[in-house]
């Protein structure tokens, strides 16, 4: 008897311990988004310079009004290319914006299609995904974008 | 005989205070200087009020003056904002004048194509407002559904009913310039100045020059060539002067000695990268009204 209970004891630990290990709530991880920013803008992902829009662009320009940080990054019009980054208070503040970003990626698809479609294909394979209470958007050439962003979640998360 | 003195008092001083039944004591006069700060310290501030908002009532009064020539029925002018009153030439472009800064388009709304999206998004200049979008042209201002204000998707001409502005930049036609007939460019040019009078006669109209594309551009693409695009900144020269808008030749401020745009000026030729955008926008600070 008192054997059996003190398995029972153990494994009840066990199941209580394995529960606590559990990742940590997304919504309190803390990411360096200019760090982000700086890993994807050097890794070959984009067919040109990509320079970070200044004073309040990035709001106006995805229609976010409360990020607590917005990042974005845009080349000169030749190609679609861009890089978007945003903070918000909590996971549903990042969830409410995926909208809006979606809103973005779908009027430069309008766009380009009949002015640039060559660049469709980039839109179409857009990555607007959030984080936690981050939300990330990135339109490249590049493959395998998404897999990229969340290993770097996963690491500096 | 005994005299008895007798002393009358009104039965109403009977029921005041003994002090206030003294007869000649004078009443304490209030001090000349409290009189002073009573009514001088609210005027003072009144003043001081008026000081700093009067000048800023007057400041965006941007709106030119000059006088009309040879048409009788002109609208009186007044004389510009500029050292000697004279004759303006609304087929001259808008001369150089002194620098002004960022806080100059406040109250201006840029319109445009995917050019102009770029000067927004590579100068940062967020005080603006910019309907500017990929593939826009004359005629699709007043149809495309683009501009996305209050939750709603309208066409810029729509939009711009709904916004407060005093200046207006324009700048079309390196899109345009796969049309057939050049007139039709103008004819509806015409027709965007025309709505954008009738939702704010008193704004000041900016029509900007194309500027050029690089020579591999022009030497290779169908239409898109610095020939077409010279032909079009005469028809816009021309529709300033029967406008009475003002062209700024915006195309002089990123060309090279042959008029083309430099190669390194824009990636693909056409869309200009970031120095030249700020390059452009320090040109439009440099000429205006």
């Amino acid at each position: 008897m008192g054997k059996k209970l003190i398995a029972l004891l153990l494994t009840g630990t066990l199941l209580v311990l394995s529960a606590c290990s559990a990742p940590a709530d997304e919504g309190t991880m803390e990411v360096d988004l200019e760090a982000l920013a700086g890993e994807l803008l050097n890794s070959g992902l984009f067919e040109e310079t990509l320079n970070q829009v200044d004073n309040g662009i990035a709001e106006k320009t995805y229609h976010i009004a409360d990020a607590t940080t917005a990042a974005l990054y845009v080349g000169s019009g030749a190609v679609v290319d861009e890089l978007a980054l945003f903070e918000f208070e909590d996971a549903a503040g990042a969830q409410n914006a995926v909208e809006f970003a979606k809103d973005r990626v779908a009027s430069q698809k309008e766009s380009c299609e009949i002015y640039m479609p060559s660049e469709v294909k980039k839109l179409d394979n857009a990555v607007v995904e959030t984080y936690g209470r981050y939300l990330v958007v990135c339109i490249s050439d590049g493959t395998e974008t998404n897999e990229r962003i969340e290993k770097y979640f996963e690491r500096e998360g | 005989m005994e005299q008895r003195i007798y002393s009358y008092t009104p039965r109403h001083v009977e029921n005041l205070p003994r002090r206030r039944r003294r007869r000649g004591k004078r009443r304490r006069r209030v001090s000349p200087i409290l009189y002073a700060v009573v009514f001088c310290v609210p005027i003072v501030v009144l003043l001081l009020v008026l000081s700093t908002a009067l000048p800023k009532l007057f400041e965006q009064d941007t709106q030119p003056s000059f006088i009309a020539t040879g048409d009788s029925n002109a609208a009186e002018p007044a004389s510009p904002p500029v050292e000697e009153v004279g004759v303006y030439d609304f087929s001259l472009p808008v001369p150089v004048s002194a620098a002004v800064d960022e806080s100059y388009f406040d109250d201006a709304v840029f319109i445009g194509d995917s050019r102009t999206e770029g000067l927004m998004l590579n100068t940062g200049l967020s005080n603006a407002t910019f309907y500017a979008y990929k593939g826009l042209m004359v005629d699709t201002v007043f149809s495309k559904p683009v501009v996305n204000q209050d939750g709603q998707k309208r066409s810029v001409m729509d939009a711009l009913k709904m916004t407060q502005f005093s200046k207006v930049y324009i700048m079309f036609g390196i899109n345009e310039t796969g049309w057939a007939y050049s007139q039709i460019f103008q004819t509806k040019y015409g027709e965007l100045i025309d709505g954008i009078r009738e939702i704010n006669p008193e704004a000041v109209i900016y029509i900007q020059g194309i500027l050029p594309v690089s020579n591999k551009v022009s030497t290779t693409h169908d239409y898109v060539t610095n020939e077409k695009i010279n032909a079009y900144n005469t028809l816009l020269r021309e529709l300033a002067q029967e406008k009475q808008a003002y062209y700024v030749d915006s195309e002089n401020s990123v060309a090279s000695g042959d008029g083309s745009l430099p190669a390194e000026a824009a990636v693909d030729g056409i869309h200009l990268t970031k120095p030249y955008c700020e390059t452009w926008l320090d040109y439009l600070k440099t000429h205006t009204i």
